[in-house]
């Protein structure tokens, strides 16, 4: 057994914290993402920073082989999103790792290499169009329709949470292409969208810490090219790379960083000396630390048994309710320490205001990338070989 | 990174499951816990086939293995609830005396526990709560020997074993000594825990003992002492919580309630999914800590072994808990095994001296950078 790092994926994660402090996470970057509307991307700098990472070969470097990658393993694909995103730096995981690669497998020809090219530069996001106001982990109960017009396809319906829409070119639209509502996931198809079709609109939802998008469709007709994989055939491209996605959730250092943050400022800083030799502020951050060191692990072992071509689906799921309950605690036993300063948001605002976001946002991480709840079943049913419920 | 097992570790995991199953039945077992659970037999066994050993240079006849290779016997030994004293035995009495495997009586002590012949314990508490570093018992020097007298508390296999390590002063200077179980100044009483497992109390009146070390390398082996009994705990109680949901998943699959197997309803499969990711924490934890004592690995051991000890706390009390509930009145019922599980999983618990202590000891590492 042997738990660290090789030399070589060492060497890599530190090549990739170097790239992005120095290459990426410039001044006039970050203060763009402090704003509220751009924090997520699609602000000019934004848009600078995807085609530098782009032309540097790093989305490329990230992909699969057999897909015009550079076939990174899950290990170098998980250590990458997460020093991006442990930067600060709005890695577009959902685009560039998840769909992407099953966009390329399964699309038709006819875009496949323009929107792949768009994707490799740096050019393109594509945003997920799954959940609707009434489907939400339900996914296979969706509304939304699309309908065979001779070579083209119309859709109508609504879709809501369509993270990143508002800046980006393409949505991956799961639609009903079987109106018979007992078909449920085996009717369903995936669209690539793109966002300047007629009758395709956005609108913004301000939640309480991130910014998000309700996007419609009305008679939006797209070419039959547009259709990835089969008609009806849908629900595995949906469900197919969901293990790697949910590692890069809650990755270690995107998590761990309000407690390096936090430890770095009472032990670097005199005026909080004192709360360091207090009992219970050294509880608080034995507690953290523990239950970090445990993620950190678990990140890492999940990664490994992918990369020796394990799914990794109970590790992941397992992996992504601990990461994110602990996403929401660690918020709470590092916040207390600063108690009323961490409510602070800016001007006074500690850690830049760090630990007053991480509540606002935190929420998002148990129910994301698929509720705990299911992640929960998927454990007791493939990993403890329990009966499935109703 | 390589989280697999070695073709050798598979191999003693493989040989470690044999022997235990043959004699880890119920009726043994039912047996032990008549008899200060301890299994003299298995134990026998266990030294023939030098699992007693594993961790021991080849000069006592060990097979001078790490402690990654340790820790899979011992989560064996947690996983069938074997009536044996694996933490103490083979890591805290044992491994820290390593460094002193020279001095003839440490070699005779360890050899002895190697082949069987003899049980190497250590005992580190005096009466009431007191324990490491804080020993009243004394010692006289007359010549080249050494004459120990106080009172000793909560021994592991104590009415067993045949060699004991202890902290006495001579004079102000705290020493660690080594002396025979069977020396005429040695009354042993025993003490019963939850577990049915028995320890003992010493009463030592002028025991002849060994000098091992005095002065300040005393508190080195005290903390290699609680540094082993972390890991090796952590070790175990894997195996403990693997034994106690493979119970409870196998009883959720079976058992039906309103028409329904227990455990598809949700609120049922979730109590297990989150046992399993306890588990699943704490053996990483495990992993870490003997990876790092077997300097496989950068980082502190200190610092590993309590992050090891605080999962051991964390997953042995919830998951133990967990699984009993779901059982209902058949988990603890004493004609089904999984109590066996639940009483060890408190003994070793509360022999790392509970969670808070451990978080208290993490804290304070932390505070003085001696833990990153």
């Amino acid at each position: 057994m042997n738990i660290d790092l090789s030399a070589e994926q060492e060497a890599f994660r530190q090549r990739v914290r170097e790239y992005m402090a120095s290459q990426m996470m410039t001044p006039e970057f970050k203060a763009e993402l402090a704003q509220p509307d751009v924090s997520h991307g699609g602000g000019p700098v934004y848009w600078q920073k995807m085609r530098q990472l782009g032309a540097d070969g790093w989305i490329r470097y990230s992909w699969p082989k057999e897909l015009g990658g550079e076939g990174a393993d899950p290990v170098e694909q998980y250590l990458l999103v997460d020093e991006a995103k442990r930067a600060g730096f709005p890695w577009p995981a959902l685009s560039a790792n998840s769909i992407g690669p099953v966009f390329a497998k399964y699309a038709q020809p006819e875009i496949r290499d323009k929107v792949v090219s768009e994707i490799l530069n740096g050019e393109a996001y594509l945003a997920i169009g799954y959940s609707e106001p009434s489907a939400g982990s339900d996914l296979a109960s969706l509304r939304t329709r699309a309908e065979r017009d001779g070579d083209d396809w119309v859709i109508n319906g609504q879709k809501i949470w369509t993270s990143c829409a508002n800046f980006a070119n393409y949505i991956w639209l799961a639609a009903r292409t079987d109106p018979d509502p007992s078909k449920r996931h085996k009717g369903l198809t995936i669209f690539l969208v793109p966002t300047d079709s007629e009758g395709y609109s956005c609108t913004l939802i301000h939640t309480m810490g991130v910014l998000t998008t309700t996007t419609y469709y009305q008679d939006v007709r797209i070419p039959d090219c547009y259709r990835v994989g089969e008609v009806n055939g849908g629900w595995p491209l949906i469900t197919g790379q969901l293990n790697v996605e949910r590692l890069s959730l809650v990755g270690y250092g995107h998590v761990a960083k309000l407690y390096d943050k936090t430890l770095g400022l009472l032990r670097g800083n005199d005026d909080y000396r004192e709360l360091l030799d207090t009992p219970w502020v050294q509880r608080n951050l034995a507690v953290a630390h523990a239950r970090l060191e445990a993620l950190k692990m678990l990140c890492l072992k999940s990664a490994w048994i992918m990369e020796q071509g394990g799914t990794g689906m109970v590790e992941a799921s397992a992996t992504k309710v601990y990461g994110s309950e602990l996403y929401i605690e660690l918020g709470r036993l590092m916040a207390e320490i600063l108690a009323p300063l961490a409510n602070l948001r800016d001007g006074d605002a500690v850690l830049n205001g760090l630990m007053e976001l991480w509540y606002r946002k935190g929420t998002v991480h148990t129910f994301g990338g698929g509720a705990n709840e299911l992640q929960r079943s998927i454990v007791a049913a493939a990993g403890l070989g329990l009966p499935r419920g109703a | 990174m390589d989280f697999s097992l070695s073709e050798f570790q598979q191999e003693i995991q493989q040989l470690a499951k044999k022997i235990l199953a043959d004699y880890c039945t119920q009726p043994r077992l039912r047996n032990a816990e008549a008899n200060d659970y301890f299994d003299a037999e298995l134990w026998q066994q266990l030294a023939e086939a030098g699992l007693l050993g594993l961790a021991l240079p080849e000069s006592v006849g060990g097979m001078a293995q790490d402690l990654e290779t340790l820790a899979v016997v011992l989560e064996q030994l947690g996983a069938h609830v074997a009536p044996v004293p694996g933490i103490s035995a083979l890591a805290t009495a044992s491994l820290p005396l390593l460094p002193y495997i020279e001095q003839p009586a440490v070699h005779e002590a360890l050899a002895a526990l190697s082949s069987g012949a003899g049980i190497l314990t250590c005992a580190l508490a005096e009466s009431g709560i007191s324990g490491n570093g804080i020993a009243q018992a004394v010692v006289e020097a007359e010549g080249d020997h050494y004459y120990l007298s106080g009172e000793k508390s909560r021994v592991p296999a104590g009415l067993q074993a045949s060699h004991c390590w202890t902290v006495a002063k001579q004079g102000e200077e705290q020493g660690i000594y080594l002396f025979s179980c069977d020396d005429a100044g040695v009354t042993r009483r025993r003490q019963l825990t939850t577990s049915g497992e028995a320890l003992a109390s010493m009463t030592l009146d002028r025991v002849k003992a060994v000098k091992i070390v005095s002065g300040e390398q005393v508190a080195q082996v005290l903390s290699a002492a609680a540094i082993y009994q972390r890991a090796a705990s952590a070790a175990v109680a894997t195996g403990l919580c693997e034994g106690m949901l493979a119970l409870a998943s196998e009883h959720c699959s079976q058992r039906k309630q309103f028409g329904r197997a227990l455990g598809s309803f949700q609120a049922v499969a979730h109590q297990l999914a989150d046992c399993y990711i306890d588990k699943e924490c704490l053996r990483t934890a495990s992993e870490q800590v003997s990876a790092q004592l077997g300097q496989n690995s950068q980082g502190s051991v200190e610092g590993a072994s309590l992050v090891a000890a605080y999962w051991t706390t964390e997953a042995l009390h919830r998951v133990s808990h967990r699984c009993q509930h779901v059982h209902g009145g058949t988990g603890v019922d004493r004609d089904y095994p999984l109590y066996r599980y639940c009483l060890q999983a408190r003994q070793i618990e509360m022999d790392l001296g509970g969670q808070s202590s451990v978080l208290a000891a993490l804290g304070e590492g932390i505070a003085a950078q001696r833990v990153a």
